[in-house]
């Protein structure tokens, strides 16, 4: 178990964060949680998560915004993000291609595929 | 709580089944201000944890060893003195599933003012100290515990339920239709398939074989004897007293341990099955066989199957309701057209006959379902407009004055008047009002030419005169089918448009019997 990788959830859903936190813990990664956009913003500058799963409607600040404002962090600092959606539509796949390491998952999320793509992508 | 106490083994908690970080830093911190170590022992007899105020090694561990296990075998508090003022006592720690291990202090009083410390009365003072305060240590310890046990618990539901949901999500999309048909029930199996854990899965409806369905995953299918009635042979075998069939469904998790079911596959397999079945109304099967035996069906998939079942059994039941219906209309409208062609002595099951050649011509033609549709309600009322017209001029064998020919030119135009408040036929009326336009603008009520008169109407054209031809009239007898041909071909760019004549002439050709045995007056 690799203690030292990070994970940002940003949800302003409370069930939505534990239920991802606690998975995440069990794999043994270091889970970081946020209520909004604006809260996790602050965050990925501050602690520099390696992955952020994030809502898209959020008070605040939503998850596009939060994306297109870390994307320009992406080019020093490489990360995954994964947005959860109640549903993709054709404009949001244009959109998440001009995002660096992004990708869409559809609501309801299954919380394995979410992990399947965590290990992958920190190569566990 | 930096520096705090010592984990002694890895992972230790895990042998005590339960999470004692929440307790490492409260137990340390109690350990510096009363100066006894806190350990938490195994029901094994190995300290899974110890608060570190007392060096490991200064530990009298064998001493400790034989008292951990002793309270784990007599469930209770124990208390040793130690020499030099000191003790040993612990409780038994307990989780949701019982006895877990021990929480154990050593202290070595050495502050108290000795003189009269090792007198008997001194120690039985301080054990039964001890007993209540470790008691309320324990206490502490096991709420929390319990209320951990519980957020673990419901969390994993939470999941659960997040995985349930999400794949019921992916696979209701498929059951959105509202019509039953054999391409709906494919891509739900197909979906059903892709989504759960599963070699196979199938549909069976008695009544309706022809829509039974089984998608199989590759490299799967031999694995079974006689894999042709392979489903079949599931669902037979299901015994009909099984308790679970009160739940509408039945399980097998083991085909090696079920004398009926182990003789079907060279390989153990799990088998779940699940009754399609709506209102009491029973339809058929739904199910699932795996090969992977190191899984079991879940009750989420239990859940899922049974939701999914229940959906397709409406939507079954509702396609049946609407084609009864269906039917009932259509009964009804041809009531109507057989009162109306009885007033005609030779025209008994015209219109049935120019509604089925012209279906013929629609299918050869690709029309869309929408068309098709149209085109049926058109086609058998396209008389409906004679209702109007005497009988008298309708079974007159002599010619026709101009006056009583104008009146039997009106019945198109009359028919689309007389259907024009049944909002369900508007798309049929033009069909209906243009089925005696010629394609070469010579025909009635508007003159139109070519494309501009309405494709279902040039195809009721054609079925209608090959029909009139091919039928007894007043004024002359039938002519034998391929006459009747003959004719419409010669008509064909004038009277009536040439590709559809070559399309009807082509059905005919293909098979004879599209035209005869049709009860047409000979």
């Amino acid at each position: 178990m690799d203690n030292n990788k990070k994970i940002l959830v940003v949800d302003d859903e409370a069930h939505i964060r534990r239920v991802i936190e606690i998975k995440l813990k069990k794999r043994g990664y270091q889970v970081i949680m946020a209520k909004n956009g604006q809260e996790g913003f602050d965050i990925i500058q501050t602690q520099q998560p390696d992955i952020v799963i994030s809502d898209i409607n959020m008070p605040e600040m939503d998850g596009r915004t939060l994306c297109e404002k870390t994307n320009e962090l992406k080019k020093e600092r490489p990360f995954l993000t994964i947005m959860v959606t109640a549903r993709i539509l054709p404009e949001d796949r244009k959109w998440v291609d001009k995002m660096q390491d992004t990708l869409f998952l559809e609501k309801p999320f299954s919380p394995a595929e979410i992990m399947e793509h965590v290990d992958q992508y920190l190569g566990g | 709580m930096n520096g705090s106490g010592k984990r002694t083994s890895d992972s230790g908690w895990r042998s005590i089944m339960i999470d004692i970080s929440p307790f490492k830093g409260f137990l340390t911190s109690l350990s510096r201000v009363s100066r006894i170590d806190y350990q938490i022992w195994d029901k094994k007899g190995e300290m899974v944890f110890s608060t570190g105020n007392v060096p490991l090694k200064a530990l009298p561990i064998k001493e400790l060893q034989v008292l951990s296990k002793g309270i784990v075998d007599q469930e209770d508090f124990q208390y040793v003195p130690y020499y030099d003022n000191g003790y040993l006592c612990g409780a038994p720690l307990k989780n949701g599933q019982g006895l877990t291990g021990s929480l154990v202090a050593f202290g070595s009083d050495r502050d108290r003012a000795s003189g009269n410390d090792n007198e008997p009365d001194t120690n039985t003072a301080r054990a039964e100290e001890m007993k209540n305060f470790l008691g309320y240590l324990v206490g502490l310890v096991e709420e929390n515990l319990v209320a951990q046990e519980e957020i673990e618990e419901m969390a994993q539901e939470l999941d659960q339920s997040f995985e349930e949901l999400n794949l019921y999500a992916r696979i209701a999309t498929q059951i959105k239709s509202l019509r039953f048909s054999g391409t709906m029930l494919k891509n739900l199996i197909e979906k059903l398939l892709e989504n759960m854990r599963a070699d196979t899965a199938f549909a069976v409806l008695p009544d309706r074989p022809q829509y039974n369905v089984q998608v199989i995953k590759p490299g799967i299918s031999d694995k079974f004897h006689e894999r042709d009635r392979i489903i079949g042979s599931l669902i037979d075998r299901v015994p009909a007293d099984a308790p679970s069939l009160d739940e509408n469904y039945f399980i097998v998790n083991d085909s090696l341990n079920n004398p009926q079911y182990h003789d079907l596959a060279e390989q153990p397999y799990r088998f779940l099955t699940v009754k399609v079945q709506h209102n009491g109304e029973f339809y058929g099967w739904l199910g699932l066989v795996s090969f992977n035996m190191k899984e079991i069906f879940r009750q989420g998939e239990l859940k899922l199957l049974t939701s999914m079942s229940e959906q397709l059994a409406v939507v079954i039941a509702n396609t049946d309701l609407y084609e009864d219906l269906e039917q009932f209309i259509i009964n009804m409208v041809k009531s109507l057209v057989f009162a109306i062609e009885a007033k005609d002595l030779y025209t008994s099951g015209h219109s049935e006959r120019v509604s089925h050649y012209s279906m013929l011509i629609g299918s050869r033609l690709e029309l869309s379902d929408k068309e098709s549709n149209d085109l049926k309600w058109a086609s058998i009322l396209h008389d409906i407009g004679k209702i109007g017209i005497p009988e008298r001029i309708l079974n007159k064998a002599d010619r026709l004055t101009d006056d009583e020919f104008e009146i039997i030119k009106g019945h198109s135009a009359k028919g689309g008047k007389i259907l024009k408040p049944v909002a369900q036929l508007a798309d049929s009326l033009s069909a209906i009002i243009h089925h005696h336009e010629r394609y070469d603008g010579g025909g009635y009520p508007h003159g139109l030419e070519g494309e501009d008169i309405p494709l279902a109407a040039r195809i009721i054209a054609v079925a209608d005169t090959f029909d009139a031809i091919n039928s007894t009239r007043a004024y002359r007898d039938a002519r034998k089918p391929e006459e009747a041909l003959a004719i419409i071909e010669e008509v064909a760019g004038s009277q009536l448009d040439p590709h559809i004549v070559k399309v009807f002439k082509n059905i005919y050709e293909e098979d004879l019997s599209v035209v005869g045995g049709k009860g047409h007056a000979e």
